[in-house]
């Protein structure tokens, strides 16, 4: 198995409907993915940034087949699984697994805890008995820092953090090889957050679990991914390995991003150089000819708004889909 | 799953919470008396309500001069005992509007959560559907339809179900792709639910206070138009009785007889009346955010008056 | 110290809830200097939005004042004996953003009708006037074309864009202090950086006060002189700003400073604050921290009051140890 990556996503594209198609006539669409390609290795973390309208989330959602791709292919321990569905993709949920953004709506309200961490054993027969269900229930409360009579409560007696550690337990309850993590810790408080984070951590090296961690906050991105992939409209502008990324960002919205990333150092913020871009974010059903972020670049040239960059090697594991930089 | 064990204090509390709003205290009150009144019309009533007796024509209620004990509303123009009959009607009425409002409910909320969980092209066609449906004069649709299989309480409910079901099915439609977004909902389909357990674990328990609250509002358009419909002869047929025949076969007799469409219809503002007020606490009582609200309000104005006095 | 323009002294907020009364507010004292950006921070639930609620007179049912009053320039707003509030001081000396910017705007009408609104109602000016007015405000805020913008509806701006116009209907009355709610969380990173420079900017040309309510220490860091740390309720730290980073006395303020992580830094684990906030329903009679601060001893049952520090002031009797050393095990 470790021949393989766990996740291998190549040119993958997804047009997204913009008007639900109505009676008599078919659906708008915007292409909210264009040409999306990347691994993820076992037991790796790779963080995928971006802001609204990247399509970060249409990423994960269509790893997950939760959206139809329209291009491209998509690998899954070795194996295509662009096309799968019914019975088969039901199977293949064991082995990737979500974990949302929201704690407070990600859970039924009407659920008890313990019967939303034991649903997935439920639904695909993994638990002979009840009473074994319980007893891996109670193991994987455990396990995410749950106490002990939480199985017999409902989500509202809980706070954010706790609800995000069920959503966590009920996401490992099926033992998945990948966990696409959605903003899992966007909605937290600081000081919970970081709770959340290092459990995070601690089941990847107990349990060599891959993610695919999509967030917005830099900080937090550095932190947990070994690998950093930034978004903008749609495409990847840059990949590489986290520290060489932030340490020597290629592509200028990169740059742009981690400039605008307020830093809890009132010396340090005060000091920075702040590349404050003028410009909206994109609008994706109307994206830019050319590189995408053209508009917003302080170096585009004709070139950038006539042809898009392809995303090529400008040092050892490090990507980035820009004319002007790296050659 | 499964409805909440039924014990005596979530009644208690229902009931204490209750007595907080004094209309809808009252409304929930005389419900309950119309209900007990239909289930125990037998024992309850004087009189057989057909019984005609040409002797006692037109008595009016006892607090007349020329009113007698032994027909507390009076009788009517075939001497049958008014109250006996009110009696009686009541269970016809409600027998018309539960099982009027259930069969409705069923088929639209069949239909709405069909075309809320698929969503799309079927959600498109089954909404027009709706629309048309809602566009057609409905008493028209009743009057086509008694005058195919003629008058009878039976064509009445069937007749009535057709004609208001698409209120149902527009709530739940619209509740059902509301919650169909919910980050659970996406949960439970990523873990691999399949759809039937998706929709009967995830998505059914959120219609349930939404629905009831809808059926008891229904229920009073029910009343009306079962009223409706008998007042113009289509509907219940004599020798049963309902409130709307009463009111239809009295109004010839208005001016000498006022008490014969009085007391019917007196029965039916009441009912109508007490379950809007009922209806509309438990509404709010459905919505956290309001209940809470109300809640405050209550003690806010306790705070005032301890302060005023 | 500057002239004070608002005092807030001793303030509570109570929620009438069905499960009993919730303590949202206990005991607020702060005090805003003329041209002062004062930074209220505090995690989701610890009465920074309420206080701010109650500063504008927001406060409705379910809520309601218990105790403590605001003063605005020594004139009481809110509080004990106060039944109506003095008018013009709400909406024009002191004025709100919020983190939703669409919620605030009327979708039927465009931005310069909203803005000409305004100016007619706070500065008296109508027609031609009014509408050159309205177009320097969306100048100043930075949105280009103002004259054809004007004529456009809610919808067709963006999301940054909306929020600069909420910041222009909000400097339009020249209010002498703008309480800022949350006002980038809803917007993208890039795009918050726009609006805090842009907050920076009026700040120092009009020389507002700014009270910004964040739980985001980077923001507080770049834009605050002062800032003071909400926790269940109560101030737990108040300080220069500088101060308050470098050497947080109170140990819920060093634990929210560690557990951010940084840019630069990262293999180090998190600093995790365990366990989570107290419920207000029954507040605690100690410290409020206490259940969850690694250097609470004996004395930390007892209610803690601030106490003046070299630059503001500390509710907390182990204040200056470092409580987090141990944190990286």
């Amino acid at each position: 198995m470790s021949r393989h990556p766990t996740l291998s996503v190549s040119g993958l594209s997804v047009d997204y409907p913009l008007t639900s198609g109505g009676l008599f006539r078919p659906a708008r669409t915007v292409n909210a993915v264009d040409g999306v390609t990347f691994d993820i290795a076992p037991g790796e973390t790779l963080g995928l940034v971006g802001e609204s309208g990247s399509g970060k989330t249409t990423v994960g959602r269509t790893i997950l087949r939760r959206v139809p791709s329209s291009g491209g292919r998509i690998q899954f321990e070795g194996r295509d699984i662009t096309d799968v569905d019914g019975a088969a993709l039901r199977k293949l949920r064991a082995r990737m697994q979500i974990v949302l953004q929201d704690p407070y709506t990600s859970l039924n309200p009407r659920m008890k805890i313990g019967d939303i961490v034991a649903e997935p054993l439920l639904v695909h027969g993994l638990a002979e008995s009840s009473d074994a269900a319980r007893h891996a229930v109670r193991q994987l409360l455990d396990r995410v820092g749950m106490p002990a009579d939480a199985a017999d409560r409902y989500p509202h007696s809980f706070s954010g953090g706790q609800r995000q550690r069920v959503g966590i337990a009920r996401a490992l309850a099926l033992k998945p090889s990948l966990i696409v993590a959605d903003e899992p810790v966007s909605a937290l408080d600081v000081s919970v957050r970081a709770q959340v984070v290092n459990l995070m951590q601690d089941l990847q090296r107990e349990l060599g679990i891959s993610y695919l961690f999509i967030a917005h906050d830099l900080a937090i991105v550095r932190h947990i991914s070994h690998r950093v992939a930034i978004m903008y409209a749609g495409r990847i502008v840059e990949i590489a390995p986290r520290n060489d990324l932030y340490d020597n960002p290629v592509h200028p919205y990169t740059e742009a991003l981690l400039s605008a990333v307020p830093v809890a150092n009132p010396k340090v913020q005060r000091a920075r150089r702040r590349i404050v871009h003028t410009g909206d974010t994109v609008d994706i059903a109307n994206p830019p000819s050319g590189c995408r972020f053209h508009p917003r670049c302080p170096l585009a040239t004709d070139q950038c708004r006539q042809a898009s960059p392809p995303l090529l090697v400008k040092a050892p594991g490090h990507l980035a889909a820009c004319w002007n930089r790296g050659r | 799953m499964g409805l909440p064990m039924m014990s005596f204090r979530p009644l208690r509390s229902f009931l204490s919470e209750l007595w907080q709003d004094k209309a809808a205290a009252i409304g929930f009150a005389v419900m309950v008396l119309i209900v007990l009144m239909a289930v125990f019309a037998p024992v309850l009533a004087p009189e057989d309500p057909a019984t005609q007796s040409l002797l006692q024509r037109l008595k009016p209620p006892v607090w007349d001069a020329r009113g007698s004990w032994d027909h507390l509303l009076g009788t009517d123009n075939l001497g049958r005992d008014v109250l006996s009959r009110i009696i009686w009607g009541a269970r016809t009425t409600l027998t018309i509007g539960i099982v009027t409002c259930v069969i409705a409910a069923m088929i639209g909320t069949t239909l709405g959560l069909w075309a809320g969980f698929m969503g799309g092209r079927t959600d498109s066609v089954l909404m027009r559907l709706v629309d048309i449906q809602v566009s057609f004069p409905g008493i028209l649709l009743i009057l086509l339809v008694v005058g195919v299989l003629g008058p009878g309480v039976w064509t009445l409910i069937a007749v009535l179900s057709v004609t208001n079901w698409m209120v149902y099915a527009r709530l739940v439609r619209g509740i059902v792709s509301s919650t169909r977004q919910m980050p659970y909902v996406e949960a439970a389909e990523v873990i691999g639910c399949r759809p039937s357990r998706v929709i009967f674990v995830h998505l059914l328990p959120n219609l349930v206070s939404p629905l009831l609250t809808l059926l008891i509002l229904e229920f009073t358009n029910i009343v009306l138009a079962e009223a409706a419909v008998s007042f113009l002869g289509f509907g219940v047929q004599p020798p049963d009785t309902s409130w709307g025949l009463d009111v239809a076969s009295g109004r010839d007799y208005l001016f000498i007889a006022w008490w014969l469409v009085t007391f019917p219809g007196l029965a039916i503002v009441v009912t109508v009346l007490s379950i809007n007020l009922f209806a509309n606490w438990l509404r709010v009582t459905s919505d956290p955010e309001e209940r809470e609200k109300r809640f405050a309000r209550t003690i806010a104005a306790k705070r005032r008056r301890r302060r005023a006095t | 110290m500057t002239e004070t323009l608002l005092e807030i002294d001793d303030l509570h907020v109570a929620f009438d809830t069905r499960a009993g009364v919730v303590q949202a507010v206990r005991g607020v004292s702060l005090t805003v200097g003329r041209g002062e950006t004062l930074g209220l921070v505090g995690e989701s639930g610890s009465g920074k939005s309420v206080t701010a609620q109650a500063m504008m007179g927001l406060i409705d049912v379910p809520g309601r004042i218990s105790g403590g009053t605001v003063r605005w320039c020594g004139t009481p707003l809110v509080g004990e004996g106060v039944r109506r509030a003095p008018r013009n001081i709400w909406g024009r000396e002191i004025t709100m953003i919020f983190q939703n910017p669409m919620t605030s705007l009327n979708p039927l009408m465009t931005i310069g009708a909203q803005l000409q609104e305004a100016v007619r109602l706070h500065l008296g000016l109508r027609g031609a006037a009014a509408r050159t007015r309205a177009a320097d405000l969306l100048n100043a805020v930075g949105i280009s074309g103002a004259a054809r913008r004007l004529d456009q509806y809610p919808h067709e701006f963006s999301g940054g864009m909306r929020q600069r116009v909420m910041i222009a209907m909000a400097i339009a009355s020249e209010p002498r202090l703008l309480i800022a709610d949350e006002p980038t969380t809803a917007l993208d990173v890039t795009i918050q950086a726009q609006i805090l420079e842009l907050l920076a900017e009026l700040q120092s040309q009009l020389g507002l006060s700014i009270i910004l309510i964040t739980h985001d220490l980077g923001i507080v860091a770049g834009l605050c002189h002062r800032v003071a740390v909400m926790y269940a309720g109560q101030i737990v730290e108040t300080g220069a700003v500088d101060t308050m980073f470098e050497q947080p006395a109170h140990p819920y303020t060093q634990g929210l400073i560690r557990s951010t992580p940084l840019l630069d830094a990262c293999d180090d684990r998190l600093v995790a604050i365990d366990g989570t906030p107290p419920g207000l329903l029954i507040p605690p009679a100690g410290c409020a921290f206490q259940p969850r601060c690694p250097v609470a001893t004996a004395p930390c049952g007892v209610p803690q009051v601030l106490t003046p520090t070299g630059t503001g002031a500390v509710a907390c009797c182990r204040a200056g140890i470092d409580a987090w050393k141990v944190g990286a095990a």
